[in-house]
């Protein structure tokens, strides 16, 4: 039940993405709703359900973007991997606003970085007639963080509020509350 | 190297098992089932949002290119002006050549001396049917002679400066001049009528007259010359009880349009 609750959040996250963000793009650029809503997943300690997140997401970005298939999901899975190993195994100080935009910035490189390499690796391979240039990725990158950035706030509410949603079921579930 | 033994990297490396496959079975092309029910699962939040989204862009964007559509607006005014200022000369210049198209017809079939002169102005001097013409006594152009359009008697010249004359319309009731009934050489007088028209008058009783026969200028005053088109009588005016007959005359000339004439030198 958990899993299918996730499925449909990044569904209507997807729906979000394409058809709210779409017409309101900003120097060609969009926010990755599904970005931040993995990042957020794995932010938290209590379970690894960041990886089914990060997997299915990358899965729907990957179907929708013209990429080759797999980027998104690689990228979102690693970046998710190390966000998750980060705020168990290195940060010793409760998220704040400060750490969460520099983890966004840091994890918006690396996932940046990734999902060149893997087009790199793929049009090496001669798997791909193509892949993105980097410099592609430099240019747009500040209006894409700051675009991000900005909906980092409405994403952790819709986060919290699904959060919140499962604990309640979760509890109903067990009979807690009649 | 105890990383590797975490459960965290056992689902990892799964997952990254799992899209490996997938990425296998996408090169091979049996991907497509699932990525039809993965391409088609979010298209209802996808049409809604979208539906909630436009108009927000339209109006945020008309907002944005408020300031392009004002000054795209003024430079459309200024061009449609400068249109319209072209479809006036156009016109102007279309209603010219048809004018000289008209002169053209008469010049070629006249023997008399003409001088050609644009129409500057009507109505000048308070007269009611006059017309200002740009060529005056340096062009041969004297008092008392006659102007003519498209072969037509239109007037006569009553005031002639150096480079500018006035002339009388035919139509003006101050008008008159001597004529003549084409068919039976009948002297009369043809005057004008108070804008209304042409009359003929003093026609002998004993003549004969009936509509449609041609009025031209009988040559008794030196300064218009005989046999000048005046019109053609379109109704008889008068009856058996009068002194002389009457008629009136119509002439195919729109006097309100003049814009070329001649000036008859005798």
């Amino acid at each position: 039940m958990k899993y299918l609750i996730y499925l449909i959040a990044i569904i209507i996250l997807l729906g979000l993405n394409l058809g709210l963000f779409g017409s309101l793009q900003i120097q060609s650029q969009i926010p990755n709703l599904l970005f931040l809503l993995t990042l957020f997943f794995s932010l938290e300690k209590k379970d690894y359900d960041f990886f089914f997140v990060a997997l299915v997401s990358g899965l729907f970005l990957d179907f929708y973007s013209a990429c080759f298939f797999g980027g998104f999901t690689v990228s979102l899975l690693v970046v998710s991997l190390l966000a998750h190993l980060f705020v168990t195994e290195i940060l010793v100080v409760d998220i704040n606003w400060k750490t969460l935009s520099l983890a966004l910035l840091t994890a918006l490189v690396i996932f940046n970085l990734i999902l060149w390499f893997y087009g790199l690796v793929i049009f090496k391979l001669g798997l791909n007639s193509q892949y993105s240039g980097i410099k592609i990725f430099i240019s747009q990158f500040p209006i894409n963080f700051l675009y991000n950035w900005v909906m980092l706030y409405p994403l952790y509410l819709f986060f919290t509020f699904l959060r919140n949603f499962l604990d309640r079921m979760s509890v109903r579930h067990r009979g807690v509350i009649r | 190297m105890r990383f590797i033994y975490t459960k965290a990297f056992a689902i990892f490396a799964a997952c990254i098992l799992g899209l490996a496959f997938l990425v296998f079975l996408q090169i091979r092309g049996w991907l497509d089932p699932i990525r039809i029910a993965f391409l088609e699962a979010p298209r209802p939040v996808v049409v809604l949002a979208n539906d909630i989204a436009l108009p927000v862009k339209t109006f945020f964007s008309t907002i944005y290119q408020l300031n392009n559509i004002s000054r795209e607006n003024s430079q459309l005014r200024a061009q449609v002006e400068q249109l319209e200022k072209e479809l006036v000369d156009r016109n102007q210049q279309s209603l010219e050549n048809e004018a000289f198209r008209a002169e053209l017809g008469f010049v070629k079939n006249t023997t008399q001396p003409l001088v050609a002169c644009t129409v500057l102005s009507e109505n000048s001097f308070g007269q009611t049917n006059a017309l200002v013409l740009n060529c005056g006594t340096h062009d041969g152009v004297d008092n008392g002679q006659a102007v003519v359009s498209q072969g037509y008697l239109v007037g006569k010249i009553i005031y002639a400066g150096p480079d500018s004359s006035t002339a009388l319309l035919i139509t003006d009731s101050n008008f008159s001049t001597d004529a003549r009934i084409s068919q039976t050489n009948a002297t009369a007088l043809v005057k004008g009528s108070f804008n209304s028209g042409l009359i003929l008058d003093q026609v002998p009783q004993t003549s004969d007259l009936q509509k449609g026969w041609l009025v031209v200028t009988a040559g008794i005053n030196a300064k218009i010359p005989k046999n000048i088109l005046i019109g053609q009588v379109s109704d008889i005016l008068s009856s058996g009880n009068d002194l002389f007959k009457r008629a009136a005359v119509l002439s195919p000339i729109d006097f309100d349009n003049l814009q070329f004439v001649f000036v008859v030198k005798q």
